[in-house]
């Protein structure tokens, strides 16, 4: 608040108009404090635990007795030999799964908005978005069952086509790693991430429709000029909140689908800090310089995307 | 503009929590009691002294009384919580047979905290619970292969009540189990491994099995002589003969069902048993996963940067290239994966060299099993190679097998108690219901004359193996703790033909070949380290071992060329570079403290 030395100091502007708010709608406002809690108990609580990673964390001594290095972890994850493939391998496996499954799910949602028959876009839309519903442990079992080259589906294509003996085992092929990866993913998601593009295409105005048809736009035109236009702002929420969690998606699958041969590529960080941290080693302290180096990274790239974004656009679509 | 900053520091927030998982309470333990400390006699604080014939309990002068059951005082009702590693073949702890059967004998009411059937899972789980601060069970039953580092750890930050004391004033089945282990060297190694060697504390009731066949073979590899004959090929001895049968494998329709459907050789790397790999190695140098070093005269050395191993590995390199070996060693990760490549239940058999475990990778039942016959120990390419592989030393011709791996929580409140019911397990009934079921039922004492397996005396029958494998709610299928000695170990045998008896002569058979072939005079195994050197060790093991590991992988499947100068020198670059030489010297300076 500003003062002077000339008048009394007087609640203006802002401030008085807040606590005026406040008074008169309290009950509001006290809907906000369950989710502050939460934020405050399970978010903000916790975080004081990060300090771990500067520590020599022994669970005997506790976090606070626990003797203080530095950034000896730090230093020890950037020198080790394998730092720069889990970083490459990370970066590389994250941004190639959100690129594809971003420019699907929004394509795809185009798609089904040109489906006249509102029935049969029903249908398709359910169809596409049910895999969502199966767990990831399940969706690896499934994809290491058809690429058993043995008595996998793929397998029996390969001898029903003529193929002799066995097929090569994708399994174990790094360079089919990430591919796996990613289109599984897209199998089991795809339906589901073009909910809220379809959501955002049911409000683009008919009128619109109507004025481009006069005006002898074709099919493609309009899906071009006049859908496109109306979801990009939803789309480009969409994607900045999926470079929130761009570093950490995934654990379970990448974790899942490694095998000793893939391990050059599917080895990322977070499969990394769950072996050293929580594995047999229990080096809770370098696991935990780790993540937290992982977030930074994460946050780095969050605002990065958030600010492309509000420059690329003319009306300046971002998170913050 | 507010809103936004606060939406900002909202979703950091968010992104930070992801990694805290590990972090929490520190949990206070209890340090030991007064009358723990002050039973311990003069010899269990000098450790450095021999401790095997100072220790053992068997050796003392008043062993404990025949235990009055049930243990409990009547009318008490005390329960006691017990970690156990989750079964797929237990329906359910708290409603099996067993333990009903130990809940009756004992008068203890026992419930069950459950924890992963994986040896990293469960370390990971307990781990978890120690920095959580969490309440652990009374007993930690089989943590499956816990390192002496986290043993040691856990016991001197006072997690582990220390278990001295009780194996003096309260073992009694535990002594008569004990004193039928015919090996002194195999006693020796228990209580040297067992001892804490910063303060002579023992924290594990150990797990000892003695047995004939079962895990005498570190890696069963079996190669199928009805293929043999079909391709007119000897059984190989070498690894050229080796090759050269693999070839007519992969060429001559062997299986004779006029499809290229054969595997010449397939084996599973990361399944325990199951690397044949590793095996063929063997013909060069000898080298043992869990071991990491060999020894000669004391020193110890490292198979892995030798020339002998980059041999194998070009053999191995080549055999890959040529399509021998199949892509699926490195890709079939369980037993059961292995089982319809080992026995199809369909169609001639598919596979030529097959490393797995005889019953754990075979169908109920399925005759295909018999076509195999133990790959001979492959004669030495190198004056360094040509030993039979063996899990770990054994005596008198039987394995010896024990693990540190049952425990008894500083948050058990009854500590003797617990002991007790440990102690009790051990007994013969006990040892022999959890295994094989109900006595007179499934299995009862032998009758004057009969033998095992070996031709030794037998001291039970089995009367129905029908608990033995496969689910069922009645045993524990062997994880419960007990000493395991080889009366109790092995049941009689009769060679009338069946089903059982032939995969019994089939198991004899890899005896037999494993035994034909002297292991190394002297091995590496379960070097003890001290508290301080643990920490460092173990950090470096795991990333030394993964490493080789996959290099090894690679080396094979030909994303590095073990032909190359170039490759084979980042290679040993990066084994320097991870420490090679520090682990070395501290297992080294170990090592020499054991002797």
């Amino acid at each position: 608040m500003q003062t002077t030395t000339h008048k009394r100091p007087k609640r203006t502007g802002r401030g008085a108009s807040f606590i005026r708010n406040f008074k008169r709608d309290w009950q509001l406002w006290l809907l906000m404090l369950p989710p502050l809690a939460y934020l405050l108990i399970f978010d903000y609580g916790p975080m004081y635990g990060a300090q771990i990673a500067f520590r020599d964390y022994r669970a005997r001594s506790g976090i606070w007795n626990s003797q203080w290095v530095g950034l000896q972890w730090f230093r020890k994850f950037f020198t080790s030999y394998n730092f720069r493939s889990i970083f490459t391998n990370t970066l590389v496996l994250s941004l190639y799964s959100v690129v594809v499954s971003f420019v699907l799910a929004v394509g795809l949602a185009l798609l089904l908005n040109t489906i006249r028959s509102a029935r049969f876009r029903k249908f398709t839309q359910t169809i596409t978005y049910i895999p969502h519903f199966i767990s990831v442990v399940v969706l690896v079992a499934i994809v290491n069952q058809i690429f058993n080259p043995v008595n996998g589906l793929y397998g029996a294509l390969f001898r029903l086509f003529g193929g002799e003996g066995y097929p090569y085992d994708f399994r174990g092929m790094d360079t089919a790693f990430r591919h796996i990866y990613v289109w599984s993913g897209v199998w089991q998601n795809l339906g589901w991430d073009t909910i809220i593009y379809t959501a955002a295409l049911a409000s683009v105005s008919q009128d619109h429709h109507e004025a481009a048809m006069i005006d002898g736009a074709s099919r493609w035109k309009r899906v071009i000029h006049v859908d496109l236009p109306t979801i990009l702002p939803t789309a480009m929420i969409m994607l900045i909140m999926k470079f929130g969690r761009v570093m950490t998606i995934g654990f379970e699958k990448v974790y899942l689908l490694q095998t000793r041969l893939n391990e050059t590529v599917s080895e990322v960080i977070s499969t990394y800090v769950y072996k050293v941290g929580m594995g047999s080693g229990h080096a809770f302290s370098y696991g935990t310089a780790i993540g937290l180096f992982n977030s930074a990274v994460n946050c780095i790239l969050l605002i990065t995307v958030n600010w492309i974004s509000k420059r690329m656009s003319d009306r300046e679509v971002s998170l913050f | 503009m507010k809103k936004k900053t606060m939406i900002v520091l909202l979703l950091c927030a968010a992104l930070l929590t992801g990694m805290l998982a590990g972090c929490a309470k520190t949990q206070p333990a209890p340090a030991p009691t007064q009358d723990q400390t002050e039973a311990k006699t003069p010899a269990e604080t000098k450790p450095e002294q021999t401790p095997a014939e100072e220790q053992a309990p068997a050796e003392e002068q008043t062993p404990a009384e025949e235990p009055r059951l049930p243990l409990v005082k009547d009318g008490e009702s005390v329960t006691l919580t017990i970690g156990v590693p989750q079964s797929s073949k237990v329906e359910d702890y708290e409603t099996n047979e067993y333990t009903l059967w130990l809940e009756e004998q004992t008068g203890i009411n026992l419930e069950f905290v459950y924890f992963s059937s994986t040896s990293s899972e469960y370390a990971t789980q307990l781990s978890l619970m120690v920095a959580g601060g969490e309440k652990l069970p009374d007993i930690l039953w089989r943590t499956l292969g816990m390192t002496s580092a986290s043993m040691y750890e856990y016991g001197e930050d006072g997690y582990f009540v220390d278990l001295a004391p009780y194996f003096e004033s309260s073992a009694y089945y535990w002594n008569e189990a004990y004193d039928n282990i015919t090996s002194e060297e195999g006693r020796r190694q228990i209580w040297l491994r067992d001892t804490d060697p910063s303060n002579g504390a023992i924290y594990a009731f150990p797990s000892i099995q003695v047995t004939n066949d079962n895990d005498l073979v570190k890696n069963y590899v079996a190669i199928n002589t009805a293929w043999l004959d079909a391709v007119g090929a000897d059984m190989p001895q070498t690894t050229q003969e080796l090759y050269e049968v693999l070839k007519k494998f992969a060429s001559e329709d062997p299986n004779g069902n006029g499809k290229a459907d054969e595997m010449p050789l397939v084996c599973a790397v990361d399944v325990n048993y199951a690397d044949a790999l590793e095996y063929i190695i063997g013909a060069w140098v000898y080298v043992n996963d869990k071991d990491f070093f060999n020894v000669t005269d004391g020193q110890l050395w490292v198979p892995y940067t030798t020339d002998e191993y980059r041999q194998a590995l070009i053999y191995l390199n080549k055999l890959y290239g040529e399509g021998l070996i199949s892509p699926m060693c490195y890709t079939l990760a369980k037993n059961g994966e292995l089982k319809p490549i080992f026995t199809p239940s369909e169609g001639p058999a598919i596979a030529g060299v097959f490393g797995g475990h005889p019953t754990l990778t075979t169908e109920t039942d399925n005759e295909t099993v018999f076509e195999y016959q133990p790959l001979p120990v492959l004669k030495a390419e190198t004056p360094l190679g040509g030993y039979a592989l063996r899990a770990t030393p054994s005596y008198d011709e039987l394995f010896f097998s024990y693990k540190f791996d049952n425990f008894i929580t500083s948050d058990c409140e009854n500590p003797e108690l617990a002991f007790k019911l440990l102690d009790f397990m051990c007994s013969q009934e006990s040892a022999i219901f959890q295994r094989y079921g109900r006595k007179g039922v499934h299995w009862d004492y032998a009758k004057e004359g009969a033998t095992d397996a070996m031709g030794q005396p037998a001291l039970f029958e089995v009367l129905d193996d029908s608990v033995y494998s496969g689910q069922n709610n009645i045993n524990w299928h062997n994880i419960a703790c007990t000493v395991l000695p080889y009366n109790v170990y092995a049941p009689a045998y009769v060679d009338d033909g069946s089903y059982s008896s032939r995969l019994t002569d089939l198991k004899m058979a890899y005896r037999a070949n494993i035994l034909s072939k002297e292991g190394p005079a002297e091995s590496a195994n379960g070097i003890v380290y001290s508290t301080e050197e643990t920490k460092t060790v173990s950090e470096l093991a795991s990333n030394l071992s993964d490493y080789m590991e996959q290099a090894r992988a690679m080396f094979v499947t030909g994303v590095l060329d073990p032909n190359s100068d170039a490759d084979w020198q980042a290679y040993l670059s990066n084994m320097d570079s991870q420490g090679l030489a520090d682990y070395l010297r501290l297992a080294q300076e170990a090592y020499s403290r054991m002797q």
